[in-house]
């Protein structure tokens, strides 16, 4: 890729999943797991599309094999998790749909090609899967300390959920961990991020 | 209508933009160019009630099983690319699908229809949802014009300043919902 896509970028295509649902790190590895997942079949479909010829409906196509690959992955994750996945179910399609969205970002905007080797394709593509998932995992761990004190993890129960800090739950600080403390959260690390590795992004736009 | 009044009111602060966060990314994207986003309105509310007069009989006829609810997000994304590349040729300018009104338009369409106990709140809930991204879309631009003349950090200018209003815009929203905790104290 000549460009990267930026911290900035990241944060925003998460919006529309990530910072509603990940509220608990236990929420958070599930939406990881299904996002590197997802990503995944996209490069896989991307492929499919490319062997059969097809480029005239790729993104039809490759829309379809990729909400296909979320269903499966919906109905292999509710063996091991029944109640995350349906406390979430709406969430992973969402991610589904921006995984699409960064592909178009990434092949447009970010020089990543259609026609390299599986390989190459597959290293650049999950290169920002796999920065997206430590997103999710790390500012879904942060909310759920600052919000609610608590660590957790996915159980075939529900999240399994165990007390660090106690007495932050009672506190105004569980704002944190609903959306708009997500969305102010997100700000702020956008912020440090700028200030610790001293990249400044346009006014105009960071995506 | 004081009743078109209440309606109004909880189904915009409820709606999913605010409750599940749908459409808050296309909101920040569009508020930099308004006069894009001027265009995009009448293509974004067709779509929404469109892709819900489409997929409602879809899915209460069709897929009223269990084991092929399963299919509905497919049908979901074929409903609603049909469509927007149906709407392109009776708007000639609207532009051709971007991905954030196609994204915007399935989220809010499978949560109406997933929400929903019949087609006429689907349709209110899905044009709700797209007056209340077009009322985000407004606060932040506003937000943007009041940010020019501003002493604002250089760190903080733009997209984090952004996401820091819209916290507050969404905690103000959601008052009504919170009304009961502050009574309760």
């Amino acid at each position: 890729m000549d460009k990267k896509i930026s911290y900035s970028g990241v944060v925003v295509l998460s919006l529309c999943s990530v910072i509603p649902a990940a509220t608990r790190l236990g929420y958070g590895i599930y939406l990881a797991v299904g996002v590197l997942w997802i990503f995944l079949f996209s490069v896989i479909s991307r492929f499919f599309v490319k062997k059969m010829r097809i480029e005239s409906i790729s993104t039809l196509v490759e829309s379809v094999m990729i909400l296909a690959s979320t269903i499966l992955f919906e109905q292999l994750a509710s063996f091991f998790m029944p109640i995350v996945v349906c406390t979430l179910s709406i969430y992973l399609y969402l991610e589904a749909f921006v995984s699409i969205l960064m592909m178009a970002i990434c092949t447009r905007e970010y020089g990543v090609s259609r026609n390299g080797s599986f390989a190459e394709v597959f290293s650049e593509y999950f290169f920002v899967a796999f920065r997206f998932a430590i997103f999710i995992l790390l500012f879904s761990f942060i909310r759920e300390l600052a919000g609610f004190g608590t660590f957790s993890v996915p159980s075939s129960t529900g999240i399994y959920v165990i007390q660090l800090i106690p007495g932050v739950s009672a506190s105004l600080f569980r704002y944190l961990a609903s959306t708009g403390g997500g969305l102010l959260l997100a700000g702020v690390s956008i912020c440090l991020s700028r200030v610790f590795t001293g990249k400044l992004a346009s006014y105009e736009g960071d995506l | 209508m004081e009743n078109f009044i209440q309606i109004l009111l909880y189904g915009i602060i409820f709606s999913p933009v605010i409750v599940y966060g749908i459409g808050f990314e296309k909101s920040l994207s569009n508020s930099q160019n308004m006069k894009k986003f001027y265009l995009q309105i009448p293509q974004i509310i067709l779509q929404v009630i469109f892709s819900i007069l489409i997929l409602w009989p879809i899915c209460f006829f069709f897929l009223k099983h269990d084991r092929l609810y399963i299919l509905y997000p497919i049908f979901l994304i074929f409903v609603v690319t049909l469509v927007n590349r149906l709407l392109y040729l009776i708007l000639p300018w609207s532009k051709s699908s971007t991905y954030s009104n196609d994204i915007f338009s399935i989220g809010v369409v499978l949560i109406a229809i997933h929400s929903a106990l019949s087609l006429q709140d689907a349709l209110l809930i899905g044009f709700l949802s797209c007056c209340t991204l077009i009322l985000m879309t407004f606060l932040l631009e506003f937000a943007k014009k009041r940010m020019i003349y501003s002493n604002i950090p250089v760190h903080m200018k733009g997209t984090p300043l952004f996401l820091v209003l819209m916290g507050i815009l969404s905690l103000i929203f959601l008052g009504t919902g919170i009304s009961w905790w502050i009574a309760g104290r």
